[in-house]
């Protein structure tokens, strides 16, 4: 049996096709089974007679790549009918590849339809995938004469010899992170690519109706904003984009100032210097410096980090402390801002504010009653506040994103009592709501909240699924104070990219949800939950192969970069170790290889070899064709000085070459390591 | 693409020569699936693909390095000229030798390349490239490589071999008849058989005709030279007394100059203006079938 299927694994297109094969299993679990079936069939396809007519093979050919890639068109859309009509072009070109160098191309191209139907797996299966595939493909592209076992031979130890190289590659190459769209915002790509104009959507929207935002779906990828952060990039999750600040509910929607956006009042209100604004701040720490790339919106948002520290120009801080432009942007803008992180307003609220800052339309009767309750029950602001917060966190409600908002003038009622499913903007609007019933002055802030980290560089994009919405509350003493629902209802959300690279697919609901003092910090940790493998269980190396390969990313590199004291870019610093460890490892691969030829030469002839250095060394010009003995004469003639230690040698070596039965090999060797004319 | 010294000990005046490492197309090919492998990596966040693409790049860049080395050891023998009459395929062969084994090795000729072959550790081998298609003349191949590929035919290291001489000598148009003798005779019959003197050997001669005893006196040989070669009169071959295409009338010039060898006759060629004196042997054949193949006709 092995002897009969041997010689047919000598030809490249068994080895092809058998990488072929592991690529079209890749991808069968999302395949349907007619699919398969056809890619299957295109495959035999191979074995039609020679004797049929070209032309009517590659027809038959053309009808059943057509009729795969409709099918799947008509069963699963474009993602299906792309992903089946490219496997089918690879199995029918593997099944009319020929030459070499069509099996080489096949070979190229399986390698990368393997990559493609790996992508889900991430686990000791996809490894195993992987090592196969490139053995296989390896052996595919040998170019000796050989059967199996030559061409398995050679690809495992190209294998081998390769490895070295490719782990250091592994290891320090900057895994900024994709996709190739992020990557590119970050060099430079104009953001106005994919970005619609206009104020729509959550964060920059003129009116906010509950429920209305989806930050899913489509144009959730547009970038907002992409900043680049000076010296240090703080916690994404400190990061507040600020956009619209809402005031007015009028039961249905939440509405900016009825004359917005009227400049000359705007100014008036706001401060036109960072410092005058300073001033209002009883405390003002945590001082980033940032520029923004910002994508034309339409509005006058700068989208400043709260709260502004610094400003550029054509630009003024808002009464609501956003950083705001004199001029709509409608071309995408650079400009640098600074902000304070940790603030303590110590503003007092005028009365016209504070009357539209406790406003509530009809509606929402039991959230009023529980506000009335809670304000009776405490008669210090702040505890009453707190409390609200505590409801919030322990009351068993749950974030979902695109939840459905129960609408009508009970719509808040019926999300926080009944529902309890919401997402930030509902429950932003529903705290607004509670804390304004229990005498709390609040507003509704909408815009961004942190954004994508590129690791291993300063930049953060901010898209549209960042949009954010949180609850600002004014207490004596201690000015506007901000609380963020999102925090205390889905506390893993904010957790950080580490956090969520590592989230289980089913999250378990943290018991202890932190306090609400400082939510952020409490959560920056992240969740050190182990990813929910599937497929093989073999604990021990799917947990070494998710910790050293899997999830080695950007943020762990960082931190390799920062452990080691080194500042500045750490994707620069990665290359810059990449270059040193390739360097080191060709290094010690040249110098292995040259022992190794060492090695290979006899060392009686070693010997000899550098006995002739140290003579040439000496001063004595040699000449290969010389023969010894006359070496021996010209020495003894020329130079008395080295004749006494030389000659010895060389009659031995005489004696070893030409006489070598009965020589004395130790003795030779002995004699010409003994032999330095220039001990200094 | 690394250009270093040629290694193999050539003379001063070929030290120029270059070699040089390139990737093959399928090595180009493997190099644009890694970097679209990385791209997805990147794309997807996928150290997976990331480690399928990081291995098949070191694979490649040391497939680069087994090529370089296959060839950086081995050393060029002498090429000797070839010669084939048109049609046939005329066949280089090259000797090479290395300190160390050396695999993949082939020579190459612009296109062409010969098969692959390999040197053992200190050891000799014999490369050959056959060269077809080429034409009637004197074909100087100076860009005859050496080259040698890694195990997984990734990368091509070529460096440029002495230059090849190939002739290619007309067709032999078979069983034409001799020309009579034709005008003058090569040699004036003075008798049958006489012995009119001696002269050097050359090779070619036949060794019936050595002279032993003179030989045997002194260093070098010598042999005895008869008067009208075997007795009856040269062959003159003419191309002027040929009707037909330049090409037809040099085939039939150069089968003449077989019948006349094989028939054992002296023979003397008139090209145009050239003009070659009747002899006969190995020498005299080879020197008539190279003008054939370098006439041009002015």
């Amino acid at each position: 049996m092995t002897r009969s299927i041997l010689p047919w694994f000598a030809a490249p297109p068994s080895w092809s096709g058998l990488l072929l094969a592991l690529a079209l299993a890749g991808h069968a679990p999302a395949l349907p089974t007619w699919a398969l079936a056809g890619l299957i069939l295109a495959c035999m396809s191979r074995i039609l007679p020679p004797a049929w007519p070209a032309l009517a093979v590659a027809g038959a050919r053309l009808v059943l790549l057509v009729i795969l890639t409709g099918a799947a068109w008509f069963h699963g859309g474009v993602g299906l009918a792309i992903r089946v009509g490219l496997l089918a072009v690879l199995s029918l070109k593997w099944a009319e590849s020929r030459v070499d160098g069509e099996h080489r191309l096949v070979v190229a191209a399986s390698l990368l339809a393997l990559a493609l139907g790996i992508l889900a797996w991430q686990d000791l299966l996809g490894f195993i995938w992987v090592t196969v595939g490139l053995v296989l493909a390896l052996a595919a592209f040998h170019a000796r004469v050989g059967g199996a076992g030559a061409r398995l031979g050679n690809a495992l130890k190209r294998l081998a010899l390769a490895a070295p190289l490719a782990v250091v590659l592994f290891i320090f190459f900057p895994r900024i992170p994709g996709p190739l769209w992020d990557v590119g915002y970050t060099l430079g790509l104009p953001l106005t690519v994919f970005a619609e104009k206009g104020q729509t959507g959550l964060g920059m929207s003129t009116t906010l109706k509950p429920g209305g935002s989806s930050l899913h779906g489509p144009g959730s990828e547009r970038p907002v904003l992409v900043a680049e952060f000076k010296n240090y990039v703080p916690a994404t999750a400190l990061l507040y984009w600020r956009g619209p600040v809402f005031y007015d509910y009028d039961g249905q929607a939440w509405h900016l100032d009825a004359d917005f956006p009227n400049r000359a009042r705007m100014l008036k209100e706001g401060w036109r210097r960072s410092t005058s604004f300073k001033d209002s701040l009883a405390e003002a720490r945590q001082l980033t410096d940032y520029s923004v790339r910002l994508s034309p919106h339409g509005g006058l948002w700068l989208f400043g980090l709260d709260v502004p520290a610094g400003l550029t120009t054509e630009s003024y801080i808002s009464r609501d402390w956003q950083v705001m432009s004199i001029t709509p942007m409608r071309e995408e803008s650079t400009y640098r801002l600074k902000s304070w992180l940790r603030y303590r307003d110590a503003q007092p609220l005028d009365a016209d504010l504070r009357r539209r800052a406790l406003a509530l339309p009809a509606g929402n009767p039991r959230l009023k009653a529980l506000g009335a309750e809670l304000s009776h029950a405490y008669e210090e602001p702040r505890t009453t506040f707190a409390t609200a917060l505590a409801l919030l966190n322990r009351g068993g409600y749950r974030y979902a994103e695109d939840a459905p908002f129960p609408g009508g003038p009970e719509g808040y009622d019926r999300l926080w009592f009944e529902h309890k499913t919401g997402n930030a903007e509902q429950y932003a609007g529903a705290l607004t709501v509670l804390l304004r019933a229990a005498g709390i002055p609040a507003r509704l802030v909408t815009g961004f909240r942190g954004g994508k980290l590129m690791a291993l560089t300063d930049f953060v994009v901010v898209k549209r699924q960042h949009a954010h919405a949180w609850v600002e509350a004014w207490l004596p003493g201690q000015g506007w104070s901000r609380a963020d629902p999102s925090d205390l209802v889905a506390p893993e959300r904010f957790a950080g990219e580490a956090g969520k690279a590592v989230q289980p697919k089913a999250a378990p609901r943290p018991s202890q949800a932190p306090a609400a003092a400082a939510p952020s910090e409490q959560i920056a940790r992240p969740a050190a939950t182990a990813p929910a493998g599937g497929g093989l269980k073999l604990p021990d190396l799917e947990d070494w192969l998710g910790q050293w390969v899997i999830h080695l990313d950007g943020g762990r590199q960082a931190r390799w970069i920062s452990g080691a004291g080194l500042k500045g870019p750490g994707w620069l610093w990665l290359l810059a170790a990449l270059a040193l460890a390739v360097a080191g490892v060709s290094g010690a691969g040249w110098a292995w290889s040259r022992w190794q030829e060492r090695r290979a030469v006899p060392a009686d002839e070693r010997a000899w070899r550098g006995f002739a250095r140290r003579l040439r060394e000496a001063g004595v010009v040699l000449d290969p064709a010389e023969c010894p003995s006359r070496l021996a004469a010209r020495l003894e003639a020329d130079r008395p000085d080295l004749a006494p230690l030389a000659v010895p040698v060389i009659h031995l070596w005489t004696r070893l070459r030409y006489a070598p039965a009965g020589a004395d090999t130790a003795a030779f060797r002995a004699a010409a390591r003994r032999f330095k004319p220039n001990p200094f | 693409m690394r250009v270093v010294r040629d290694p193999s000990g050539l003379d001063a005046t070929q030290r120029h020569l270059w070699t040089g490492l390139y990737p093959t197309p399928g090595g180009v090919f493997l190099l644009l699936t890694t970097l679209l492998l990385l791209l997805t990596a990147i794309n997807y966040a996928n150290n997976l693909i990331f480690a399928m693409a990081f291995f098949v790049l070191a694979a490649w860049g040391q497939a680069a390095w087994e090529a370089w080395r296959n060839l950086a050891g081995v050393n060029v023998g002498e090429v000797r000229t070839v010669s084939a009459h048109a049609g046939e395929i005329p066949v280089l062969h090259v000797r090479v030798d290395s300190r160390r084994a050396a695999q993949g090795l082939s020579l190459s000729w612009r296109r062409l390349n010969g098969p692959v072959n390999e040197v053992p550790a200190r050891g000799q081998t014999r490369l050959v490239l056959p060269v077809p298609g080429l034409e009637r003349g004197e074909h100087v191949l100076d860009d005859l490589r050496l080259t040698a590929t890694d195990s997984l035919g990734l990368w091509r290291m070529s460096r440029s071999a002495r230059k090849a001489t190939v002739l290619i000598y007309p067709a032999v148009e078979r069983g034409v008849a001799l020309p009579g003798a034709w005008g003058e005779p090569a040699h004036r019959h003075m008798g049958g058989d006489a012995l009119e003197g001696i002269r050097p050997y050359r090779p070619g001669d036949p060794l019936v005709r050595v002279n032993w005893k003179v030989a045997a006196k002194r260093d070098d040989l010598v042999v005895n030279q008869f008067d009208g070669g075997q007795g009856s009169a040269a062959v003159w071959l003419d191309l002027a007394g040929e009707v037909g295409g330049l090409e037809a009338r040099l085939s039939r010039l150069a089968g003449q100059v077989l019948a006349a060898e094989e028939a054992g006759r002296e023979w003397g060629m008139r090209l145009g203006e050239q003009c070659l004196e009747p002899d006969s042997g190995e020498a005299h054949r080879h020197a008539c079938l190279t003008a054939l193949a370098r006439y041009r006709e002015s």
